[in-house]
C-alpha cells in the first residue's frame, strides 16, 4: 500500500512512522525510517491493514499530541507473571459472565491514533471484550475472558506496536485519583450551594425585606440551611488543616506553624457564626453568600493543585508496580517475597523479576538493571555476583541466596524514604505559610484593638464591625496565590517536559546557593567512546573480536567503533583490573593470541619496546583526563584514547548558574584526575571538582553543605545519587535517569540534556514572581478591606462584590504568567 | 409573591438533581480523563471512512 499523500507532506529526511530525522546510513533504501522499531511497526501496521488510520489520526492530532511523563524500560519478564493467578487476583476486578477487568499501564500512547489502535483490541483479538486507554495519564483498562484469551496474548499485541504494559499496583482506582474525586465533589457541591445562596442574597441585597419582611425572613432562613452543608462539608477540608496547625503551633510555642487555613477558618466561622445569629434573631446582617463563595472558590484552587500534581507523582506508583510480591523457592513453591528470611534461597527463571536483594549461588544470566542504573543494556552476573530487587533476569534462571527482602532491599527502603512524608517536610517553609502565621496573629491583634476602640465610640455596633472586619480579612485571594500560580506554572512545565513532584521545589529552587552535578550521565553523555588512537589499525577487528563477549562500557565503545561484524574469539578470558586476553583467527589458519586492557598489563605479551610517539600519547590523553587502553599481540600493539563526553548543554548550565552567584560542585565516582579534568573544560575551579565519591560520600557532602547553612540542589541521574537527591533541599534526575533516582527526585525532566534544567531553575524564578504578584496583590485587597472595615464601610453586600473581584484578578495573574514558555519545543 | 414559597424549594430541588448527577459522574470516574474522550469523538468517524476508502480500493 502507498501513501501518496505522505510521501508529499515529509521530507525524505524524516521516518515515517515517527517523524524523528533519519540516519544518513539509512537514507535513500525505499521508505525512510530512523531504526528497524520503526520500520516493522510500520510493517506490522501495514500487513494488518491498520496503516491508513493510524497515520491519518496521528497527524490530524498531531499539535495535541503530548509529552508522557517518565517512562519505565519495558520489562520483557512481566509475560509469565502477567497470566499467574496471582496477578489475576490481585490486579484484576470479576465482572459477570466469566470477564475480568484489568488495568494496565501502558508506555509509549501519545496522539489519537494510539487510542484508536489500542481500543481496537475488542475487534482484534477473540476474547477481550472492551479496551479503554485514558490518554494523558496512560492508563488501559481491558474487559477480558481468561479462558478465551491470556493477558500475556493481550501484552504481546500491543508491544508488538511498540506499547509496554505495566501492572498497576492498585487494581481498582490509584489512591490519589480517589483523594481527586472527593476533592471534585466538594467542590461541585459547594459551588452548586454557593450559587443558590447568591440568589438568594439578590433579592436579600435588593431590598426584599422593606416589601415583605416574612419572605425577608424565610429567604435567610433558607441561606442558613444552605449554608451549614457549604461551611460544614465544603470548609472542612480548612478546619481540619487549622486545627492541626493550631495544635502544632501550641505545642511548639512558634506562630511560624500557623497554616494559611487558620484565618481562612476564622474568617469562615466567624462569618457564619454571626449571620446564624442575625437569622435566628432577626437583627443584623447575614454574610452566607460571601462565606459559600469564599469556600467554592478555596475549593477550586485547592482541586486544580491536586490536578496539576499528579502527572509527576505516577512515576512513583509505577515504579511500586515493577516490584514482584511473589517469589519462588527453590523446590518451586511460591510465597510471599516479604516473608522471606536472609539465606533462603530462591529461583528465578528467565526473564522473571528479581524480588530480593541477593547473591548468585547458581547459573549465570544476563540482568537488566535499568531500574537502578538508567543502563539499558543488560550485565552478565554470575556466581557470587550480587544483584538487586526490581531489576530483570533476562536469559537463564538462577538460584539466588537472599541477603535482604521486602523493604529492606535497596529499593525498598528507597521506597519507603519516598512514602515517609517526614523525610519530605522542607527546610524552607514555603511563602505563603511563613505570611500564614504573621497574618493570623496581625489580623487577632487588630481585631482586639479595634474591638476595643468601637466599645468606646459605640458599644452597640462592635459585633457588627468586628464581624465585617474579621470576613473581608478573610484571605480567599490570598489562599489562592500560592496553590493557582503553581498549578499553571507545573502543568506548563509538565508540558514542556519537567515534572515537579511537590510545589517547594519552585520555592526552594529560590534558595539554594549550592548546585551538586553528578559527572558521569547527567553532565557528560554517560557513554564511553573513542576520542583517538595510534598504532596499527589492523588490529581494530580482533579487538572487536574479543571485547563482543564483554558488556564493559569500554568494551562497548571499543566494538561500536571497530562494528561487530567479526567472528568471536575463543578461550577468553577477563582478568580483573588489567583486561581481557584471547586468541582469534586473523586468517584461516592463522591464530594469534591479543590482549586488551590496561596498557601497562597489554604490553608485557609485545615483544618490542612501545615507540616513543606512543608513549606521549598515552601521557597526553592521561593529562587530559582520559582513559588509555592498549590493544597488543605478539609483535603489534594499538593504543585507544577513550572519553566521555560532556554534554553540550553542560557548559550553559553551569554558566548560568555561576552567572546567579551559584556555587557549583562537580562530584562523581571516578577517579580524581578525570573529575578534575572534565571540571577544568566547563571552568570549574579544581576544588569544586571531586572524584572518588562513593554514593555515602555525595549524601554526606550534602548533608554536610546544608549543616554550614547553604541550600543545596543536587542534579543526578544514577542510583548512586539516589541518596543525595533525597537528602538534598531540591533533587533533580535528568533525562536518562534511572526509575530510582526518578522516584527519589523532587522533579526530574524527560527532554534530552540539561537545558531542561537551566529552564526549570530559570522558569522557577518566574513562578514564585507570579506568586509574589498575586500575594502582593491580594495583601493589598486584605489590608485596604480590613481598614474600610475599621471605618466601619464594610457591608455584606461590599464584601459580595469585592472578594471575588479580588480572587478573579488573582485567577487571572496566573493564567496570564510568562512561565516556560520561551521557545516551543518538539517532542 | 406567595408563590415564591413553591418556587424557591422546586429550583433547590432542580439543583439538588443537577447535583447529585455531578456526584455519580465523579464517582463512575468522568472526570478523571477529560483530554482523551475529546480524542475519541474523532475514532468513529475514521472508522467509517477508513472501510469506505478500503472498500474502493
Amino acid at each position: 500500500m502507498s501513501f501518496p499523500f505522505r510521501d508529499i507532506a515529509i521530507s525524505p529526511e524524516e521516518c515515517l512512522h515517527c517523524g524523528l530525522p533519519v540516519p544518513a546510513d539509512r537514507q535513500g533504501k525505499g521508505k525512510p525510517f530512523c531504526c528497524n522499531g520503526c520500520a516493522s511497526v510500520h510493517a506490522i501496521l501495514n500487513e494488518s491493514g491498520l496503516d491508513e488510520t493510524f497515520y491519518r489520526l496521528r497527524d490530524a492530532s498531531d499539535r495535541k499530541s503530548m509529552r508522557r511523563a517518565a517512562t519505565i524500560n519495558h520489562q520483557t519478564g512481566l509475560l509469565d507473571e502477567l497470566d499467574s493467578d496471582v496477578f489475576l487476583e490481585n490486579h484484576s476486578t470479576r465482572l459477570d459472565g466469566g470477564i475480568y477487568r484489568t488495568h494496565l499501564y501502558l508506555d509509549g500512547v501519545h496522539c489519537a491514533a494510539c487510542v484508536w489502535l489500542v481500543e481496537r483490541l475488542p475487534q482484534e483479538l477473540d476474547g477481550v471484550s472492551r479496551a479503554h486507554l485514558n490518554l494523558p495519564r496512560a492508563r488501559l483498562t481491558v474487559d477480558w475472558t481468561p479462558g478465551r484469551q491470556k493477558l500475556s496474548g493481550i501484552a504481546t499485541w500491543l508491544a508488538s506496536f511498540g506499547y509496554a504494559v505495566q501492572p498497576r499496583v492498585d487494581g481498582e482506582e490509584a489512591p490519589e485519583s480517589r483523594e481527586e474525586r472527593k476533592l471534585l465533589i466538594r467542590m461541585g457541591v459547594a459551588w452548586a450551594l454557593a450559587g443558590n445562596i447568591m440568589l438568594l442574597a439578590f433579592a436579600l441585597y435588593s431590598g426584599l425585606g422593606d416589601q415583605n419582611p416574612d419572605l425577608y425572613h424565610a429567604a435567610r432562613v433558607l441561606s442558613l440551611i444552605l449554608a451549614i452543608p457549604s461551611v460544614f462539608y465544603g470548609g472542612w477540608v480548612f478546619f481540619s488543616k487549622a486545627w492541626h496547625s493550631i495544635r502544632l503551633s501550641y505545642r511548639m510555642r512558634t506562630i511560624r506553624h500557623l497554616h494559611m487555613d487558620t484565618p481562612i477558618s476564622v474568617g469562615i466561622l466567624v462569618g457564619f457564626g454571626a449571620s446564624l445569629l442575625a437569622t435566628v434573631t432577626g437583627k443584623g446582617d447575614v454574610w452566607f453568600d460571601s462565606v459559600a463563595v469564599l469556600i467554592a472558590a478555596l475549593l477550586s484552587a485547592r482541586w486544580l493543585q491536586l490536578r496539576a500534581r499528579r502527572m509527576a507523582g505516577d512515576s512513583t506508583e509505577r515504579l511500586l508496580a515493577l516490584l514482584p510480591t511473589m517469589a519462588r523457592l527453590r523446590d518451586g513453591s511460591s510465597v510471599r517475597a516479604d516473608d522471606l528470611r536472609q539465606n533462603d534461597e530462591i529461583r528465578v527463571m528467565a526473564g522473571e523479576l528479581i524480588p530480593v536483594d541477593g547473591m548468585v549461588i547458581e547459573g549465570s544470566s544476563l540482568i537488566n538493571s535499568s531500574i537502578l542504573s538508567g543502563e539499558s543494556i543488560p550485565q552478565r552476573h554470575g556466581l557470587g555476583d550480587q544483584v538487586h530487587a526490581g531489576t530483570t533476569n533476562e536469559t537463564s534462571s538462577l538460584i539466588v541466596q537472599v541477603h535482604s527482602a521486602g523493604h529492606a532491599t535497596r529499593i525498598g527502603q528507597l521506597l519507603s524514604l519516598v512514602g515517609d512524608p517526614g523525610a519530605n517536610s522542607p527546610r524552607i517553609l514555603s511563602l505563603a505559610d511563613r505570611i500564614g502565621g504573621l497574618f493570623t496573629v496581625t489580623v487577632l491583634f487588630i481585631a482586639i484593638l479595634a474591638a476595643i476602640a468601637w466599645s468606646m465610640i459605640r458599644p452597640e455596633d462592635t459585633i457588627m464591625h468586628l464581624v465585617a472586619f474579621l470576613v473581608i480579612t478573610c484571605p480567599c485571594a490570598l489562599g489562592m496565590a500560592t496553590p493557582l500560580a503553581l498549578a499553571v506554572g507545573t502543568g506548563r512545565a509538565a508540558r514542556r517536559g519537567i515534572f515537579l513532584k511537590s510545589e517547594s521545589v519552585v520555592d526552594n529552587l529560590n534558595h539554594i546557593d549550592t548546585v551538586i552535578l553528578d559527572k558521569t550521565g547527567t553532565v557528560t553523555e554517560g557513554l564511553m567512546s573513542v576520542s583517538g588512537m595510534i598504532g596499527d589499525e589492523n588490529l581494530l577487528p580482533l579487538v572487536a573480536a574479543i571485547e563482543k563477549e564483554s558488556n564493559h562500557p569500554i568494551a562497548r565503545a571499543l566494538v561500536r567503533l571497530a562494528g561487530d561484524q567479526v567472528s568471536p574469539g575463543h578461550d577468553i578470558s577477563h582478568h580483573a583490573g588489567d583486561g581481557m586476553s584471547g586468541w582469534v583467527d586473523e586468517h584461516p589458519g592463522c591464530t594469534i593470541e591479543i590482549r586488551i586492557g590496561r596498557p601497562s598489563w597489554a604490553s608485557l605479551l609485545l615483544n618490542k619496546p612501545v615507540l616513543d610517539d606512543q608513549q606521549s600519547f598515552m601521557a597526553e590523553a592521561v593529562s587530559r583526563g582520559e582513559t588509555v587502553v592498549a590493544a597488543a599481540t605478539r609483535d603489534r600493539i594499538l593504543f585507544f584514547s577513550l572519553t566521555d563526553p560532556i554534554r553540550a548543554s553542560s557548559a550553559s548550565l553551569i554558566r548560568s548558574l555561576q552567572e546567579r552567584n551559584i556555587r557549583v560542585l562537580l562530584c562523581s565516582g571516578d577517579d580524581v584526575l578525570t573529575t578534575r579534568q572534565v571540571g577544568s573544560v566547563l571552568g570549574l575551579p579544581s576544588a569544586d571538582t571531586l572524584g572518588r565519591y562513593a554514593p555515602e560520600d555525595k549524601r554526606t557532602l550534602v548533608t554536610s553543605l546544608q549543616q554550614e547553612g547553604r541550600v543545596v540542589a543536587m542534579v543526578g541521574d544514577g542510583v548512586n545519587d539516589t541518596a543525595a537527591l533525597k537528602a538534598a533541599d531540591v533533587g533533580i534526575a535528568v533525562e536518562s535517569a534511572s526509575a530510582a533516582s526518578r522516584v527519589a527526585a523532587d522533579a526530574y525532566t524527560t527532554r534530552p540534556g540539561l537545558q531542561a534544567v537551566v529552564e526549570l531553575i530559570q522558569e522557577s524564578r518566574g513562578v514564585l514572581r507570579v506568586i509574589r504578584r498575586n500575594l502582593g496583590f491580594s495583601l493589598f485587597y486584605n489590608v485596604a478591606g480590613g481598614l474600610a472595615a475599621l471605618i466601619g464601610l464594610v457591608t455584606p453586600l461590599f464584601a459580595a462584590v469585592a472578594m471575588p473581584i479580588s480572587s478573579f484578578v488573582v485567577v487571572l495573574s496566573s493564567i496570564k504568567q510568562g512561565t516556560f514558555t520561551n521557545s516551543e519545543v518538539r517532542q | 409573591m406567595n408563590v415564591l414559597y413553591f418556587l424557591v424549594p422546586l429550583a433547590l430541588l432542580l439543583a439538588g438533581v443537577g447535583v447529585a448527577a455531578f456526584i455519580w459522574s465523579v464517582r463512575t470516574g468522568q472526570f478523571d480523563d477529560v483530554d482523551t474522550p475529546g480524542v475519541r469523538v474523532l475514532l468513529e468517524d475514521e472508522l467509517e471512512e477508513s472501510s469506505n476508502q478500503t472498500g474502493r480500493e
